[in-house]
């Protein structure tokens, strides 16, 4: 029995030996006919971007070069057209839209969307964003559910653009039971989302975990929507989360109004230094000399980043910085180091 | 006195349980390699890369992370200005370029502050981790993305340490200095830190071998095949190193090595762990070991992950006295990396990094040098003694030369099917070819030199040799390259007090057997 199953393995491994040589050997031959049909797809685009250049001369002629395209043309003119609209504007680019829409490539676009591998669906996704109908309003929101999450981002990007925006809640649901962070794309949805209407971000801070809050606080510091201040100062406070409350420092940085003051003063307090070293960026970003009492001492800081952050703030509050700079740069602590420092790049610049 | 008969037949039993444990672990190797070739396949099937640079532009731009690119130069006055040039001209939104020149004896500073216009700068920055003395530090206002460290020699560790206490990018990149990056590399890298970004704490970008291939201004132009016999052996066992075993272990949260030719680290974590260790020469599987062991024992989840699409190229050594004193420094590295951290051996609380990643170190690299080098030469004798059946012989035969061919050839095919970055038809006809033949005469030459590291290991040898390939210094001009090799053994490579070579690429022994 023992001496079967030795046998069994050399057998077993010479077959899938030479198995894989036979396999390799098809793949050979695969190539041969992929470099072949290559050219001749290279000799095709060819001859139909001249084709293309006579539309935009002349776009009466849409419909004639339409009639000329052979089926198999179809996967050609789709990157083909699209290469070159990212390059023009205006007339032109609405003359190629519109030869895309006659030659068929937004069908083949929505199939793909439906039934390609996820890279062909998100590639589809993306490019549907040219086209503004019923049935790409559709499919896109079919992708809205798609089993891959960058399609569904990319899916909501899309609809966004042709001012088709998705509800913020379902967004939120696909991430209802998710263990890991959310992906930088969504970071990027929800900034374009939100200057669409950032009142429909409010409702949801009371309500999301930390991740997603995280994320949503990210895109609200690309308002300059003043009215969510007071809600974002109150989680900046109070949030158990290190990373919230970091995040809404930097929210509130980048908003870049004086209203701030009290939640990133108690920001330059925080017991944590990301928040502390986020509250200095802060501070010096909107330019609040009030705060430079509390910054000098944070030149002192256990933590470098933090005295780091807190000169560079100091730095930009013009003369009374410099001069406070000046001040604590005297002696041999870690702090008069850093503002030595800062004082340098203040020369250099 | 024991009678002869008896002390024979103990001998004989003996023999035929030393028998069975060169077999079973060459079972147990190769049943990996089904695994991660299973692995690897589903991977590739899966992963949305962009199909050109400008795609990956459009899609990722706008979500990137900054990144600081960190490298390490020592001797390298030859290449590092075309090297350099190329990096500032990779397509990436926000990165920096922090070369740290080493101590160098020759100009390597002196033509970069000639060329780049640079000027001694003050830079703030934070002693995380430790390192010799920074004499001076440069910028220039024409390259504002390029920063210049010149600090006492203290090898490739010691100098990223450096880089990275520079940095100011939530990300860095180590990249050799004569390494040559793909325009894209950095934007088709950084993709699992975006898709995962709050796990993903370091990645691993493949590694190809550029001997042969066309260069031009600091990029391959295109991809030819060395006509050196022992680089194209290289050249299989990179594309089975890094297309099947890295990616297979990736899939398993069990990766236990991201190249020092090209990989990206959270900053954060880096620091956390103390840096890259002194005086080790393998500071790049070091750093990663270092990494799952801190994350477990905090309970931290956490993701090490590893592109599959080339992003890097080196070149190989073409000479056997080169290639034989990488190949032990290698072995050694990964020795001293295993005993150092040997309690995640088969430890649960490790995760499947100390359970799988560590076992598989232990049978493979620890164990399985010594096995498979008395495979070659007991199990013959044992069969011609009458121990072993001429059925277990042919069976160890299959699994130690025949098996190899499947797992090389199948890796091939992998690139075939689902990159297609090499080569003509003709090319893929000689690197099969080259498949078969490495596992006749390369790769039982590969194991005497991990043996010989074994005993470096264990008499305490801790120079790199002055080895140092040939360097992608020949081919930085419009020159076709010429190199070359194939490894075993996940090993890693690292750094040497005086210098450090140019190479650090680290290859899986995927089909040695015991």
């Amino acid at each position: 029995m023992a001496m079967t199953a030795f046998l069994a393995i050399w057998w077993g491994t010479l077959f899938l030996a030479a198995f894989s040589v036979a396999f390799m050997v098809l793949l050979v031959i695969r190539r041969r006919l992929l470099e072949r049909r290559v050219a001749a797809e290279e000799a095709r685009v060819a001859e139909l971007r001249p084709l293309i250049f006579r539309c935009l001369d002349n776009p009466d002629t849409i419909d004639e070069i339409v009639n000329e395209l052979k089926p198999s043309d179809l996967r050609l003119m789709g990157p083909l057209v699209r290469s070159l609209i990212n390059s023009v504007s205006g007339n032109a680019r609405e003359i190629l839209i519109e030869l895309l829409k006659r030659s068929g490539v937004v069908e083949d676009d929505i199939k793909r969307l439906r039934t390609g591998t996820p890279d062909q669906r998100l590639q589809a996704a993306m490019t549907l964003a040219f086209f503004d109908s019923e049935e790409v309003v559709e499919a896109l929101d079919s992708a809205l559910d798609d089993s891959n999450i960058e399609v569904r981002i990319a899916a909501a990007n899309v609809l966004l653009k042709i001012n088709k925006p998705v509800d913020l809640g379902r967004i939120l649901d696909w991430f209802q039971h998710h263990k890991g962070g959310f992906p930088r794309s969504l970071r990027n949805l929800f900034c374009t989302l939100v200057r669409y209407d950032s009142s429909a971000f409010l409702p949801h801070l009371d309500t999301v975990p930390a991740p997603a809050l995280t994320a949503l606080i990210y895109a609200l510091g690309h308002t300059q929507d003043f009215s969510i201040l007071p809600k974002l100062m109150r989680i900046g406070v109070n949030h158990a989360s290190t990373d919230v409350r970091a995040e809404t420092m930097r929210a509130l940085g980048l908003i870049g109004h004086p209203a701030a003051t009290p939640a990133i003063s108690l920001g330059l307090a925080n017991d944590s230094w990301e928040v502390r070293a986020q509250a200095a960026i802060a501070a010096g970003r909107i330019g609040l000399p009030r705060l430079l009492g509390t910054l000098a001492e944070l030149l002192e800081d256990s933590e470098w980043w933090v005295r780091f952050r807190a000169a560079e703030a100091i730095g930009k509050m013009g003369d009374e910085g410099a001069q406070t700079l000046l001040d604590r740069s005297l002696g041999d602590s870690d702090g008069a180091k850093m503002a030595r420092l800062a004082l340098n790049q203040l020369g250099g610049n | 006195m024991l009678p002869l008969e008896t002390f024979l037949a103990w001998g004989a039993d003996a023999a035929l349980v030393l028998g069975v444990i060169i077999f079973g672990n060459g079972v147990l190797q190769n049943l990996v390699y089904v695994l991660q070739l299973a692995l690897s396949f589903r991977a590739l099937r899966r992963r949305g890369i962009p199909p050109d640079t400008l795609t990956a532009w459009w899609r990722l731009n706008e979500q990137t992370m900054p990144i600081s690119l960190l490298v390490p130069a020592f001797g390298e006055e030859e290449t590092i200005v075309e090297s350099v040039r190329s990096m500032l001209a990779l397509h990436y939104p926000e990165f920096e370029v922090i070369v740290i020149n080493d101590g160098s004896k020759d100009r390597t500073l002196e033509v970069l502050i000639e060329t780049y216009e640079l000027e001694s700068i003050d830079r703030a920055f934070n002693e995380s981790v430790s390192h010799k003395g920074i004499k001076a530090v440069y910028g220039s206002d024409r390259h504002p993305k390029l920063i210049v460290i010149d600090k006492d020699n203290g090898g490739k560790a010691d100098a990223l340490n450096a880089g990275i206490n520079l940095a100011r990018a939530p990300l860095f990149c180590v990249v050799d200095a004569d390494s040559l990056l793909e325009a894209d590399s950095l934007l088709r890298a950084v993709q699992p830190f975006l898709i995962e970004p709050d796990d993903v704490v370091a990645v691993g970008g493949s590694i190809r071998l550029a001997n042969g291939s066309t260069i031009r201004s600091g990029r391959v132009a295109s991809i030819g095949l060395p006509s050196n016999m022992l680089a194209l052996f290289q050249v299989v066992e990179y594309l089975r190193a890094f297309l099947i075993a890295r990616l297979a272990w990736s899939e398993m949260d069990a990766l236990m090595l991201v190249s020092g030719a090209f990989g990206i680290f959270r900053r954060s974590i880096a620091i956390a762990v103390g840096g890259f260790s002194h005086g080790t020469v393998g500071e790049d599987m070091e750093i990663i070991v270092k990494i799952h062991r801190h994350l477990r024992e905090h309970n931290i989840n956490y993701g090490i992950r590893y592109v599959p699409d080339p992003v890097c190229w080196t070149e190989a050594p073409e000479s056997l006295a080169v290639l034989r004193r990488q190949r032990t420094r290698w072995q050694r590295g990964a020795l001293e990396t295993f005993f150092k951290h040997i309690r995640m051996l088969g430890n649960p609380r490790y995760g499947l990094a100390g359970t799988v990643g560590y076992v598989y170190v232990f049978s493979s690299d620890v164990i399985g040098p010594v096995l498979e080098a008395m495979g070659y030469f007991l199990m013959p004798l044992f069969w011609y003694l009458g121990i072993l059946s001429w059925e277990f012989f042919l069976a160890y035969m299959a699994l130690t030369f025949v098996f190899g061919v499947f797992i090389s050839v199948c890796s091939m095919a992998l690139e075939e099917m689902e990159l297609r970055r090499m080569l003509k038809p003709a090319d893929l006809v000689v690197l099969t070819g080259v498949a078969i033949l490495e596992n006749f005469g390369y790769r039982q030459l590969n194991n005497l030199w991990r043996i010989q590291g074994w005993w470096q290991f264990l008499r305490g040898t801790k120079e790199w040799g002055a080895d140092a390939a040939q360097g992608l210094s020949a081919t930085l001009s419009e020159t076709p390259g010429n190199m070359i090799p194939r490894v075993v053994a996940e090993i890693g490579s690292g750094s040497c007090v005086d210098g450090y070579p140019n190479r650090a690429i680290h290859t899986e022994n995927t089909v040695a057997v015991s």
